[in-house]
C-alpha cells in the first residue's frame, strides 16, 4: 500500500510526492503564484510612475519593488516554469516512467520554494526586502550601502534557488540519456527536449558562478570579508563578471525551452514535420555555447572589458536565433494553419520576439549602448524578450499541454481574450518605453521632471500594464472555470507528435500502458498514419 | 585506439559528443578571448566552461563506448547510455525535510545559530530516512537480480 493512501490527507499526498507529473504541477503553481507577486510589483512601479511626483510608494519602496519585481520575474518565476515544464513533459516525451532521480527531484522543488520564500521573508524583518535590484551590483550591495536584513535574506534565499536548479538539471541531463524508450535515439528527441537538454548545459555552467558571487557577497557582508570592497583591495568589477557569466546565460535559460515549445505546438497546428530538424538542434546548441560568451556585453560601460569581442560575439547569437525564427516560418508556409489559442500565442511569440531580438543587436553594438545603458530603452528591449517572448512560450505551452496535464481543454473564447489583451497590452506597455529610452529617461528612479515632456508616455505605458494585468485575468478565470468541469479530453486532442500524446490524459501514475514503434521524430504521428493505414509503421492507436 | 576515437569524438555517441563539441567551442571562445583581452577572470570563466564540458564528454565518450568489445557491440545503438536500473520510489516526505531543514538551517548565515538548530533535526532525519530507503530498495533490487 502507498505511503499516500496510508497517510490519507491530500497535502500530505503533495508533501511526500515524488513523481514528476505532481512535482511539474507544484512548480507550476508556485511559480505562478510568485508571478502574480511580481506582477503586482509591476503594476504599483507602472502606477508611481504614471505622473511625476511620488504618489504611491517613497524611494525607498520604489527601489525594493523593481528589486524583487526583477528577482522574483527571473528566478522565482521563469526559471521555475522551466522546471515546471521540463518535469512533467521531459519524462513523458523521452517514454520514460518518472525522472532517474525522483527524491533528488523532489528535493529541488522544497529547495526552490523555501529559497523563494525566503527571499519574500525580507518582507518582515525591520528595513524590508532587498534594495538592490536583481542585479545586486557591489558595491551598492555592500552593507555600508544597503543595511537591511532582506539584502542578506535575498542572498541565501537565492543560492538555495540556485542549488535547486542545477540539482533539476543533472536530473534532466541524465533521465534525457538514460532513460529514452526503444528507438529514441538522440536525433528523433522532440525539439522540446533538445532545448531543455541545453538549457540544463547552461544552468549547470551558469548557477556555481553567481552561487560563489553571492557567497562571497554574503562573506562581506557578514564575515567582514572585502571581495567587492576597492578600498580594501577588492574588486567591485568582479561581481560583474560572475553576475553576468550567469546573468546572460540566464536569459537564454529562460527563452529557449520556450523556443522549444515553439517548435512542438507549430507544426502540430500546420500539419507539417517541423522544417530543417536537424539545423534546429545546431541552432539551440550554437546559441547555448554562444550565450555563455556574451555576458561582458552588459558591462561596455565599466570600460574594463572588450568591446569588439563582445560586439561580435553578441551579434553572432543572431545567427542562431535567426535560423530558428526563418525555420518556424517555413514549417507554417504550405501548411494547413488553424489558431487556437496556442498557435495564437506561439505567433505572437515569433512577431514580439523577434522585435526583441532586433533591439538586442541595437544594444549589442558598443556606441549605441554607450547611449542607452541604463535607460528605459534596455527595460523595454529585456521585456520584449521576457514577456513578449518566453512569457507568450509559457502561455502557449500552457493553453497546449494544459488538455494533458488536467484532461480538461481551457476555454477558447477567453484563451483568445488572453491573447489580444496580452498581446496589444505588451505593446501599449513597452513601446513608449523604447522612445523614453531614447530620449534619456533612466530606469529605476521613482520619479522624474514634469519639464521633460516625458508624463504622456508613461500614463501610456501604465494603460497598458492595466490591459496585460487584465489578460493574466482572463486566464485565471479561464482556469478556474475549465477546472470545474470534469475531464472530457482524448489521449491526443490536438493530433500531436511526440510520445506525450500516446498516453492517457491526464497520463497514468507509471505514464503508459505501451509505447508505438519509434521510428522518426513524430512517432504519434506514424503511428496515426499507420492506423489510417497510410503509414511506415504499423501499430494500433493510442489506448 | 577504438578508446582513443571515442575520447576524441570521432566515434564516440552523440550523448558525448554534445558535450565534446561543447568543449570545443567554449575552448575556442577562450583562447580568442585570452588574445583579444588578456583579461583573466572572464578567461578563467570560459575556461572553467571548457574544462568542465570537455571533462563529462570524455566520461561520457568512455561509458558510453564498447572500447573493449572485440566481438559485435551488445548495446543498443539508439541508446548506448540505457540505465533502466532503479525502482520508483514510494511517497516519502525525505526530500521535504531535507529541502526545508537545509533551508531553515542556512538561514543561521544570517540570524547566528539558532536556525541551524530548528533546521539540523529535519534535515538529519530527512537525510537518515532517505539513506535507508535507498538501501532498501538497492537491497530489493540485488535480491531481484539474484533471484532471476
Amino acid at each position: 500500500m502507498s505511503a499516500s493512501a496510508g497517510l490519507g490527507a491530500p497535502l500530505l499526498v503533495w508533501l511526500t510526492t515524488t513523481d514528476h507529473k505532481r512535482i511539474g504541477i507544484l512548480y507550476g503553481v508556485a511559480a505562478f503564484g510568485f508571478f502574480l507577486l511580481g506582477g503586482l510589483l509591476a503594476l504599483v512601479m507602472r502606477l508611481e510612475l504614471s505622473a511625476p511626483g511620488l504618489q504611491v510608494v517613497d524611494v525607498q519602496t520604489y527601489d525594493q519593488s523593481f528589486t524583487m519585481h526583477g528577482t522574483i520575474m527571473m528566478l522565482l518565476f521563469g526559471t521555475p516554469m522551466v522546471a515546471a515544464f521540463a518535469n512533467y513533459f521531459v519524462p513523458l516525451q523521452v517514454g520514460a516512467a518518472d525522472m532517474v532521480f525522483p527524491r533528488l527531484n523532489a528535493l529541488s522543488f522544497w529547495l526552490f520554494l523555501s529559497g523563494g520564500l525566503i527571499v519574500l521573508s525580507g518582507y518582515l524583518v525591520q528595513g524590508g526586502p532587498a534594495d538592490v535590484g536583481w542585479t545586486g551590483y557591489a558595491p551598492l550591495s555592500e552593507l555600508p550601502y544597503s543595511t537591511t536584513t532582506g539584502t542578506d535574506l535575498w542572498i541565501v534565499g537565492l543560492a538555495l534557488t540556485g542549488v535547486a536548479s542545477i540539482l533539476g538539471a543533472i536530473n534532466f541531463v541524465a533521465t534525457i540519456y538514460t532513460r529514452r524508450a526503444p528507438g529514441l535515439s538522440m536525433f528523433r528527441l522532440p525539439m522540446f527536449c533538445w532545448t531543455i537538454l541545453v538549457t540544463s548545459l547552461l544552468i549547470l555552467f551558469a548557477f556555481p558562478a553567481v552561487t560563489t558571487a553571492l557567497a562571497l557577497l554574503l562573506l562581506d557582508r557578514r564575515f567582514g570579508a572585502t571581495f567587492f570592497v576597492a578600498a580594501e583591495g577588492g574588486d567591485p568589477i568582479l561581481w560583474q563578471h560572475l553576475f553576468w557569466f550567469f546573468g546572460h546565460p540566464e536569459v537564454y535559460i529562460l527563452a529557449l525551452p520556450f523556443f522549444g515549445i515553439l517548435s512542438e505546438v507549430i507544426p502540430v497546428f500546420s500539419r507539417k514535420p517541423l522544417f530543417g530538424y536537424r539545423l534546429m538542434v545546431l541552432a539551440t546548441i550554437l546559441i547555448g555555447v554562444l550565450s555563455m560568451g556574451v555576458w561582458a556585453h552588459h558591462m561596455f560601460t565599466t570600460g574594463a572589458i572588450s568591446l569588439p569581442f563582445f560586439t561580435l560575439s553578441s551579434f553572432l547569437i543572431a545567427v542562431p536565433t535567426g535560423i530558428k525564427i526563418f525555420n518556424w516560418l517555413a514549417t507554417m508556409i504550405g501548411g494547413r494553419l488553424t489558431f487556437p489559442t496556442p498557435m495564437l500565442f506561439a505567433t505572437g511569440f515569433i512577431y514580439l520576439f523577434t522585435i526583441g531580438g532586433i533591439t538586442g543587436v541595437i544594444v549589442a553594438s558598443a556606441p549605441l549602448d554607450f547611449h542607452f545603458q541604463d535607460t528605459y530603452f534596455v527595460v523595454a528591449h529585456l521585456h520584449n524578450v521576457l514577456v513578449g517572448g518566453s512569457l507568450m512560450g509559457i502561455f502557449a505551452g500552457l493553453y497546449f499541454w494544459f488538455p494533458k496535464i488536467t484532461g480538461r481543454a481551457l476555454g477558447e473564447r477567453l484563451g483568445k481574450a488572453h491573447f489580444w489583451l496580452w498581446t496589444v497590452g505588451f505593446i501599449v506597455t513597452f513601446l513608449p518605453q523604447y522612445q523614453l529610452g531614447a530620449e534619456g529617461m533612466p530606469r529605476r528612479y521613482a520619479d522624474y521632471p514634469a519639464e521633460l515632456g516625458w508624463t504622456t508616455l508613461n500614463g501610456v505605458s501604465t494603460i497598458g500594464s492595466g490591459l496585460l494585468g487584465l489578460g493574466v485575468l482572463a486566464f485565471l478565470v479561464n482556469v478556474a472555470l475549465t477546472l470545474r468541469r470534469p475531464p472530457d479530453q482524448p489521449a491526443d486532442p490536438w493530433g500531436g507528435n511526440a510520445l506525450e500524446w500516446w498516453t492517457s490524459s491526464p497520463p497514468p501514475a507509471h505514464n503508459f500502458e505501451s509505447l508505438p514503434p519509434i521510428r522518426s521524430n513524430r512517432p504519434v504521428y506514424d503511428a496515426r498514419r499507420a492506423a489510417e493505414g497510410g503509414g511506415r509503421s504499423g501499430t494500433a492507436g493510442p489506448p | 585506439m577504438r578508446r582513443l576515437l571515442a575520447l576524441v569524438g570521432v566515434t564516440s555517441p552523440t550523448e558525448a559528443r554534445f558535450f565534446q563539441v561543447v568543449a570545443v567551442l567554449a575552448a575556442g571562445g577562450a583562447i580568442v578571448y585570452w588574445f583579444v583581452s588578456y583579461e583573466t577572470a572572464g578567461t578563467a570563466l570560459l575556461g572553467g566552461f571548457t574544462l568542465a564540458s570537455g571533462l563529462i564528454g570524455l566520461l561520457l565518450a568512455d561509458a558510453g563506448t564498447d572500447w573493449r568489445a572485440s566481438a559485435a557491440s551488445t548495446r543498443d545503438p539508439d541508446r548506448p547510455l540505457l540505465d533502466e536500473r532503479g525502482r520508483l520510489p514510494s511517497p516519502t516526505l525525505a526530500p521535504f525535510a531535507v529541502g526545508v531543514g537545509a533551508s531553515i538551517a542556512a538561514t543561521s548565515l544570517v540570524f547566528g545559530p539558532a536556525p541551524l538548530l530548528v533546521g539540523a533535526l529535519p534535515l538529519a532525519w530527512g537525510a537518515l530516512d532517505w539513506l535507508h530507503r535507498s538501501r532498501a530498495e538497492m537491497a530489493a533490487l540485488d535480491d531481484g537480480e539474484e533471484g532471476q
